[in-house]
């Protein structure tokens, strides 16, 4: 061994405190959980709820996007966890190419099933703030848990959880926004919460530290 | 440390859970014996054998900043292959980032990439030619045309331990022909 290997080796010895291991429990995930909701709650009780909720509760198409967009919230949360402890493991991959997978899933059967011949693009930056302020709190908690640990991939993580943000906040649109048409669904939701995504790479490089 | 990697992943495991409670002792050990088995480990991964040394040193500095990420209930070796795994893509990014150096460099990462660069040919065949005629063989066979161990063991009539002990002792000879001696 190296002199200078031995030095290191001796300072990081020195430098050794008792450490409390991380670990994430179910009581993590349901807090995300539990924050993304009150996040959609207070949106709906700000905005009130979309005039056709109640004709949407019996359309098959939007119960399946909500139920797409639970899983890929769920999905989503448990890949960020995963992928925040080092590991070879292949099932934090897995997930991760589940939760991407779901999303495209997503985005292709919202513009299929749409049935709606009018083509109205029409003002969407309420949708776009609403996504944004449902996202913030979710990730910014799901962020918080993971801060603890040691991310070595911290784009991936960043990616994950601000998918698990826009989950909520899509969800929170679907609850709000009674404008269903394609091109207004693409415009003002789904092409803004891939930016926020996107965003959530150099989010998470500033805030989670490097191995 | 001359173990096989299941003796290793129970060693270092006691001596994790160990130093995770504050164990200096236990913490010396650990980075000592991380320290010759990443070595061991760097030496099939990295060509460049002086760099080892310090890429070696990143990743102690790495497992010392991840060391509550642990968990007693995980495989050690996943846990600790992970960083090692990043720790080299980053060396590996971080040499692209010199790109003046970036050729060479990763030419000695890479030993298909050697092959491409003209000026480095000309030395390497020269080194390759000094070789004895069976490390000359295999060498070219494993290294150049990037054939399986077992396919050159079975072409050479020649168990597969022995073509990889002769390809070792090739690299040493090369090593040193084109070693800064020259």
């Amino acid at each position: 061994m190296k002199e200078n290997t031995k030095n290191l080796i001796q300072k990081l010895v020195d430098q050794l405190k008792p450490v409390k291991v991380v670990k994430y429990s179910l009581v993590d995930f349901i807090k995300v959980v539990m924050v993304g909701l009150l996040s959609v709650l207070a949106a709906v009780l700000i905005l009130g709820l979309r005039k056709d909720f109640n004709q949407q509760l019996l359309s098959t198409r939007f119960i399946a996007e909500n139920l797409l967009l639970l899983v890929l919230g769920l999905a989503a949360i448990y890949s960020a966890l995963s992928l925040s402890i080092p590991s070879i493991d292949d099932k934090s991959k897995m997930t991760l190419f589940f939760t991407i997978t779901t999303f495209l899933v997503l985005i292709i059967f919202s513009i299929l099933t749409e049935t709606n011949p009018f083509v109205y693009l029409g003002h969407g930056l309420s949708c776009v703030s609403e996504i944004l302020a449902i996202s913030v709190l979710p990730a910014a908690i799901l962020f918080f848990i993971i801060r603890r640990a040691a991310s070595l991939k911290r784009d991936l993580i960043g990616f994950c959880v601000l998918v698990c943000g826009i989950s909520f906040g899509l969800f929170g649109a679907q609850l709000t926004c009674a404008d269903s048409t394609p091109l207004h669904i693409i415009i003002w939701h789904i092409f803004p919460s891939i930016l926020i995504m996107v965003a959530g790479v150099f989010i998470a490089k500033i805030i989670l530290k490097k191995v | 440390m001359g173990m096989n990697l299941f003796e290793n992943e129970t060693a270092f495991q006691q001596l994790m859970i160990k130093a995770q409670v504050g164990d200096r002792d236990a913490y010396y050990q650990l980075l000592s014996e991380l320290n010759s088995f990443l070595s061991n480990y760097l030496r099939k991964r990295i060509f460049d054998h002086n760099e080892i040394e310090d890429v070696s040193q990143k990743i102690l500095l790495a497992v010392h900043k991840s060391l509550n990420t642990y968990n007693k209930d995980k495989s050690f070796m996943s846990w600790l292959i992970a960083i090692t795994e990043y720790k080299i893509i980053d060396y590996i990014r971080s040499l692209k980032k010199h790109s003046s150096l970036a050729d060479s460099h990763l030419a000695t990462l890479l030993p298909s990439s050697v092959y491409m660069n003209t000026d480095l040919k000309i030395d390497i065949d020269r080194a390759i030619s000094s070789l004895s005629a069976k490390e000359k063989t295999i060498f070219t066979m494993l290294k150049i045309e990037e054939q399986p161990v077992s396919e050159v063991a079975k072409k050479l009539n020649l168990s597969e331990a022995n073509v990889k002990v002769i390809a070792h002792r090739a690299c040493i000879n090369l090593k040193l022909y084109l070693g800064p001696q020259r």
